[in-house]
């Protein structure tokens, strides 16, 4: 992968991955959309599997890294994912959850409208995300509970359980 | 699907439902290939004689004296079942005769060699694809075995994996498939898209024979126009519209005008009227673009009577508006899942033999605050032409060892996810529009207190029901360790790889006990051995 600082020692947070996504694109933590933009297709030019088609191989690793490269591609270009993400609260398992991050990009445009005498800092935006997320309920549990039609069903699954949810 | 080295030229086939093409790239261009007819589109349509089988001009030709044994629009049966309502409503249309056979397939019948022959539609998508290699071929000089063929976006699993069948059948090794606009775009991407540095979005509204798609990309050209990265981020579309249903509105009025003059009469059961009436009708549809006038006349139609009916350009408009309706719902479905207004498109990419009907391009004018469309590209190449492309890529370069540096980033079309509980919930891993290659983990948990299998079913499609989708596989995990409900924890990872084939597991994470499930061959469709009968027989 192309070298690049990640600019500050903060990997891994909430990142399913072992390495934070600034790092995976080889970009500062104050990148700009289009420094995201630029790096995400470098990358992803150098990695697409169709590259490597020849080389059987090598196709393997880089298909996981393409994989990797686009996950974090998708989070840090959407600005209400990319905000969760910067505040560690950032989930891939929740991936799904597009109200929120609906919700967070809506809160950014409110903030934007504020004129605050000072900037926040990202230690006052965790805390108040995380007070926002705490605020929230667990969510309810997915207990089916319905009595089976037949014997087949006695084999089916249900999401798991938001409280129990296991973060990595 | 082997995406490797191979040996040959590897060429680009559109397998359209009414026209087919096919291209190749070579001398730094691609290269749109004529038939033996000099016909740079052949009909994907197949005939059977009492001596001979037919595919393409020769076909159509002697379909008005051999209508039951004519055979066309069969990429609306590839993939789908007997009792599809689709296939149930086009085969009242049809002259030629559809029946069930196993697993649900629907199955053709003809009279071929002086007997009574069933045919699987891979077969006759096979002769076809046949056909269209043949051309390739004579053109090239050299044995053909790789292609690209292009699908409709919304083709599902059992439609691609059908099409895929139908080349080994042909005796192709399918390389990839890949969808039809995006393939438009590649094309449109690299010889006829504005020269710039900087990112475009385009918006690629293919509306051809019998399938209509929209796809809205990101176009990424970087300093040379060659290296390319074509990014889709959403698509939308319909696998039962086009310029066949356009014809058949008309046949539909025509026979409702016939009735009218003439009385009750049973028409339907004139195969040979129908195939007149309904080939008088595509010419008129055709005229209708150029004219806003035109007559639809048929001598002898029916009984020694005679058929001669006026159309205004506003009645066909008329008759199709649903059609059309569906169109522009298609649209803002596609630019609402993209997250893009209307004005953030940059260029609006007519593909497609049916985006020449004049209203087709005001309606989109229209929907578009009158921005003007990019018809340099021809409509009824572009998809082979793209094809052309990829395969190209997928070649590693051409014998020229010109490598086109373009890179092209597809999605899913459908939402991909697993039956839970015990009331048909789909429960979605993968949305639709995902970019692929992607992997995607999600948890599940058991239902009921020591239970001790678990069961995955997993689905294709966009109802919240499991009853409307598409069962693609399902596979189990068993002897899980006893615990009360909702505490055991399988974590559940779709795979799926650029060509669009997804490996699916489950992990229990305390026995640490794996399952997984490859879905390549839905159950049903054809098996590996029963494509070499096929490839047997198609060479007799």
């Amino acid at each position: 992968m192309d070298g690049g600082g990640s600019g500050n020692a903060s990997g891994g947070s909430g990142g399913a991955s072992t390495c934070c996504y600034y790092a995976l694109l080889g970009i500062r933590k104050n990148a700009s959309a289009t420094d995201i933009r630029a790096a995400y297709r470098r990358l992803a030019m150098k990695w697409h599997p169709d590259r490597w088609a020849s080389d059987p191989g090598a196709a393997g690793e880089a298909n996981q890294r393409f994989q990797r490269i686009q996950e974090a591609y998708s989070v840090l270009s959407d600005k209400g994912k990319k905000a969760m993400y910067d505040a560690g609260l950032f989930d891939p398992l929740d991936d799904d959850d597009q109200d929120f991050s609906d919700f967070m990009q809506e809160m950014l445009v409110m903030m934007d409208s504020v004129k605050n005498e000072k900037p926040d800092t990202l230690e006052d935006l965790q805390k108040m995300l995380e007070d926002i997320v705490k605020g929230d309920g667990g969510g309810g549990s997915g207990a089916g509970g319905r009595a089976p039609t037949d014997g087949a069903r006695r084999t089916r699954v249900a999401p798991y359980p938001q409280p129990q949810r296991a973060r990595r | 699907m082997a995406a490797s080295k191979v040996d040959g030229p590897a060429i680009g086939i559109d397998l359209g439902t009414t026209y087919s093409c096919v291209a190749v790239w070579r001398h730094d261009r691609g290269e749109v290939i004529a038939n033996d007819q000099g016909n740079r589109l052949t009909p994907s349509c197949v005939a059977f004689t009492n001596a001979e089988k037919l595919v393409g001009e020769a076909a159509v030709n002697q379909a008005a004296l051999n209508p039951t044994n004519t055979i066309f629009e069969v990429k609306r049966l590839i993939g789908r079942r007997f009792n599809d309502e689709s296939v149930q409503e086009d085969a009242k249309l049809w002259p030629f005769k559809v029946v069930a056979g196993n697993d649900e397939r629907p199955m053709i019948m003809v009279q071929y060699e002086g007997k009574e022959r069933q045919f699987m539609p891979e077969e006759i998508s096979a002769m076809v694809l046949a056909k269209m290699r043949e051309t390739a071929e004579v053109y090239l000089g050299k044995t053909v075995k790789n292609a690209v063929i292009t699908v409709p976006v919304y083709f599902n699993n059992s439609q691609r994996q059908a099409t895929i069948d139908a080349g080994a059948i042909a005796g192709l090794n399918v390389m990839r498939i890949i969808n039809e606009p995006t393939a438009a775009a590649l094309a449109y991407g690299l010889e006829k898209m504005p020269v710039s540095n900087k990112r475009r979005t385009v918006l690629v509204f293919d509306l051809g024979g019998g399938t209509f798609d929209v796809s809205l990309l990101n176009i990424d050209p970087g300093v040379d126009m060659d290296k390319g990265l074509f990014e889709v981020v959403a698509i939308a579309g319909d696998t039962h519209l086009g310029g066949a249903d356009f014809d058949n509105e008309m046949v539909k009025y025509c026979l409702r005008e016939f009735t009218r003059k003439h009385g009750k009469m049973d028409i339907h059961s004139n195969q040979k009227a129908l195939r007149r009436l309904r080939t008088a009708c595509e010419k008129a549809k055709r005229m209708l673009s150029s004219t806003a006038q035109t007559t639809i006349e048929v001598d002898c139609l029916h009984d020694g009577i005679d058929f001669c009916a006026t159309i205004t350009r506003s009645r066909f408009e008329e008759l199709n508006k649903d059609l059309f309706s569906k169109c522009i719902k298609a649209l803002d479905k596609c630019l609402c899942d993209g997250k893009m207004d209307k004005g953030s498109v940059h260029d609006v990419v007519l593909v497609g033999g049916s985006t020449r009907i004049p209203k087709v391009q005001s309606m989109l004018r229209g929907f578009f605050s009158g921005k003007e469309l990019c018809r340099s590209i021809n409509p009824d190449e572009a998809v082979a032409y793209g094809a052309a492309i990829q395969a190209s890529i997928l070649s590693g370069g051409t014998e020229d060892g010109r490598l086109v540096d373009m890179l092209l980033r597809d999605v899913t079309p459908l939402s991909l996810g697993i039956e839970t509980e015990n009331n048909f919930t789909m429960s979605v891993v993968i949305p639709r529009n995902t970019a692929i290659p992607t992997k995607k983990v999600q948890n599940f948990t058991t239902l009921y207190d020591n239970q001790k299998v678990v069961s995955f079913p997993v689905y294709e499609g966009e109802s919240a029901s499991t009853k409307d989708n598409n069962l693609l596989g399902e596979f189990k995990l068993t002897d899980i360790p006893p615990a009360p409900k909702h505490v055991p924890s399988f974590d559940v990872t779709f795979d799926i790889d650029a060509n669009g084939v997804m490996k699916v597991s489950a992990e229990d994470r305390d026995t640490r006990r794996k399952n997984s499930i490859t879905i390549v061959n839905h159950g049903g469709r054809l098996r590996k051995e029963e494509i070499a009968r096929l490839v047997q027989e198609a060479e007799n």
